[in-house]
């Protein structure tokens, strides 16, 4: 048993040396990775079915926390990355500690993903296909690209700018800021209800959703827009209640 | 060729159970080969007696059945309903949406059947159970751990004309609990039909509250505004003398605070 | 999907809609007859145990398995039959044993009915039901395994033989 136990710590200390200092943690299981950050968070596809988390540059560790932990809100650093990372059945749960540094983390592309941001920090994401959860709470924008669908994403004040490659056709997309603007990008092939409404900005698109034309894109008049395109088909609801809708033709 | 005789596939082929390309060999060979044919013709005309009408049963079958039926039913009381409770286990309700969907588009194609037969009370009941199980797929879809999906189930409002109370109650829930902004404005949008139940107007005005959403606050503004709700005052007040409520919210609430006081 | 199948129908049946029901039995209501009326050639003896398949459909509805409905129904349609024959034949509780009757007399059995029904006589009880029973096209040879207790192949080919056996009976007769 202790040696079995050493091999496996001698394995664990050589997956670090060789991820120079990079945190990984395999997936099985796991149905949802939920991030949550005070910093600009970007997350990118790769190929392993597991978490990873960039370490980026350097962290100066205080002389004085020399042997200690951070220690944050949302739990202890256990990976030495500046992130606490807990499993909750099959969620994961992946709290960014550190108030400053944004970071980079690596998920599978079919993962489904919540992610809140709590303070000023932007949130990218790019190139998934399972389900999205984008939540800015405050200051923070969102840049979801590539993504097929279902999103749902909400802003306080940053713009939120969603790109979709072909758009899955089983569950519903909402797309809502309160004070941002909300720019969204289909392919023009796309079957889609569309509900569309703001109410102190104005709607612009070149879809064909009746309107008048203002520099290439429509501003569409009235504030409750509903519109079948391409024959009807999933629903996307796009909401912002002070800022100006932008639905693009990709 | 003459000795590949296809008499086993006869009956297959009278039935129209053979493949296209089966059928084509089968049809080539018979062409030439009088044995074959001869089968053929026979098995044919026997297949006809066959499936010539015996006798029909009388009246009295169908009288009897039915008095036992109706007897079966005063014994079982009442009839049951399936009513189930959302498990904690999300893939069984997953499963048992698929279910529920599966039966609801079938039920919806059995409808015109059913119109050229003379069972107006089985269409009411079924008409009956499809809204169980609409509601059954609704309530099980809003409790998805996927917001997505609780939106979803949340639209699935439009299906009913007269929701009941356990629709509206979940609905509320939403709107007060679920911890997504977008589930939660989905909700209130859900509910905004409803704004003569009490149920709903007593929702608003808890969630209004205690919800920090902006975009949410000032869309229940309107909404208790629009229906004159004298009882939306006091929160409205509490909003404004809020630091943190955004000041177009503030805006909105001096607006339209003197019409409803 | 043109209509709901008859399972749906008797999982909801099963679940407690017993209304639904009538729809099955005006679905499948002649075919049981007719089986028992082939498998017997006694119109009033096909008549009464259609009502038991019924009553016991009523009665058995819990125990539906969400199997195929018709293998189902026919297996309750042949314990009906093997019942009465127990109940009626003294010792014998077997169908290899099940007594056949010739109809000639019903007078209102047409000529070719007559015929076929004599044909069926000759047939041993096994051969003649699985003949029946493959004679509705919607049975599946996979099902009518099921109900027989065999594997679809053997079937397949049994019927085949019987089929050709029948006929050639049937045509000498007349």
């Amino acid at each position: 048993m202790r040696k079995f136990t050493f091999i496996l710590m001698a394995l664990f200390v050589a997956t670090i040396a060789k991820a120079q200092n990079d945190y990984t943690k395999s997936l099985n299981g796991i149905q949802w990775v939920k991030i949550e950050s005070k910093t600009d968070i970007v997350i990118k596809t790769h190929s392993s079915n597991e978490l990873l988390i960039k370490s980026g540059p350097e962290i100066k560790t205080p002389e004085r926390a020399k042997g200690l932990k951070l220690v944050g809100e949302g739990g202890t650093d256990n990976t030495n990355v500046g992130f606490s990372v807990v499993q909750d059945g099959n969620t994961l749960i992946v709290y960014n500690l550190r108030k400053s540094k944004g970071a980079e983390i690596h998920l599978p592309a079919s993962q489904n993903i919540a992610v809140k941001s709590t303070w000023n920090g932007d949130i990218e994401i790019d190139g998934f296909s399972g389900e999205i959860e984008a939540d800015a709470q405050l200051n923070g924008g969102i840049k979801i690209h590539n993504v097929n669908g279902p999103v749902t994403a909400n802003s306080l004040n940053g713009q939120l700018e969603v790109v979709f490659g072909k758009v899955k056709q089983d569950s519903p997309i909402s797309l809502y800021s309160t004070n941002g603007a909300v720019d969204v990008s289909l392919p023009s092939n796309t079957p889609a209800n569309l509900a569309l409404s703001t109410l102190n900005g104005n709607v612009y698109t070149d879809f064909e959703v009746k309107a008048e034309d203002k520099d290439g894109l429509k501003s569409v008049l009235g504030r409750n827009i509903k519109a079948s395109i391409n024959g009807g088909g999933v629903k996307i609801s796009m909401k912002s209640t002070n800022g100006n809708m932008y639905l693009r033709k990709k | 060729m003459e000795k590949n005789h296809v008499f086993d596939q006869i009956p297959d082929y009278l039935d129209g159970n053979l493949s296209k390309s089966d059928r084509a060999a089968f049809e080539k060979h018979v062409e030439q080969c009088t044995d074959c044919q001869k089968e053929l013709e026979e098995m044919k005309t026997f297949f006809n007696v066959f499936e010539e009408e015996v006798p029909t049963p009388s009246n009295r079958l169908k009288t009897k059945f039915e008095a036992a039926l109706e007897q079966e039913k005063n014994n079982q009381g009442k009839v049951v309903q399936m009513e189930s409770k959302p498990s904690a286990n999300w893939t069984s309700n997953v499963l048992k949406i698929a279910a529920s969907i599966a039966l609801l588009v079938a039920a919806f194609q059995m409808g015109s059947l059913f119109q050229q037969r003379k069972a107006n009370e089985d269409i009411a009941q079924l008409q009956d159970e499809t809204n169980q199980m609409k509601q059954t797929a609704m309530l099980s879809l809003m409790e998805n751990q996927s917001a997505s999906k609780r939106i979803q189930g949340v639209n699935y409002i439009e299906e009913f004309e007269q929701p009941d109370a356990a629709i509206i109650q979940a609905l509320a829930n939403r709107l007060l609990y679920d911890e997504n902004d977008n589930v939660r404005m989905t909700a209130f949008e859900a509910l905004a039909k409803f704004t003569s139940s009490e149920t709903v107007k007593n929702t608003y005005i808890e969630a209004l509250e205690q919800e920090k959403n902006p975009s949410i606050q000032v869309a229940i503004i309107q909404a208790l505004v629009q229906i004159q709700e004298k009882k939306a005052a006091e929160p409205m007040k509490k909003l404004l003398e809020k630091e943190d409520t955004q000041p177009f919210i503030k805006d909105q609430i001096r607006a339209v605070l003197p019409s409803i006081t | 999907m043109e209509t709901l199948s008859d399972e749906m129908i008797m999982q909801k049946v099963s679940e407690g809609n017993l209304d639904l029901l009538k729809e099955l039995f005006d679905r499948h209501h002649k075919h049981v007859y007719n089986f028992l009326y082939k498998m017997s050639g006694d119109q009033m003896l096909a008549e009464d145990l259609t009502q038991d398949v019924f009553y016991k459909l009523i009665k058995y509805r819990n125990s539906y398995n969400n199997g195929v409905f018709l293998s189902w129904m026919f297996t309750i349609a042949r314990n009906s039959l093997k019942t009465h024959y127990t109940r009626n034949h003294k010792s014998h509780d077997d169908m290899e044993v099940l007594a056949y009757k010739a109809v000639e007399e019903e007078n209102d059995v047409s000529e070719n009915n007559a015929h076929l029904q004599y044909a069926l006589s000759q047939l041993d009880p096994y051969d003649r039901e699985l003949v029946i029973l493959n004679r509705y096209k919607e049975i599946k040879y996979d099902d009518l395994a099921e109900i027989m207790g065999s594997t679809p192949g053997a079937v397949k080919t049994r019927v085949c033989r019987i089929l050709k056996k029948l006929k050639n009976i049937y045509l000498e007769s007349i």
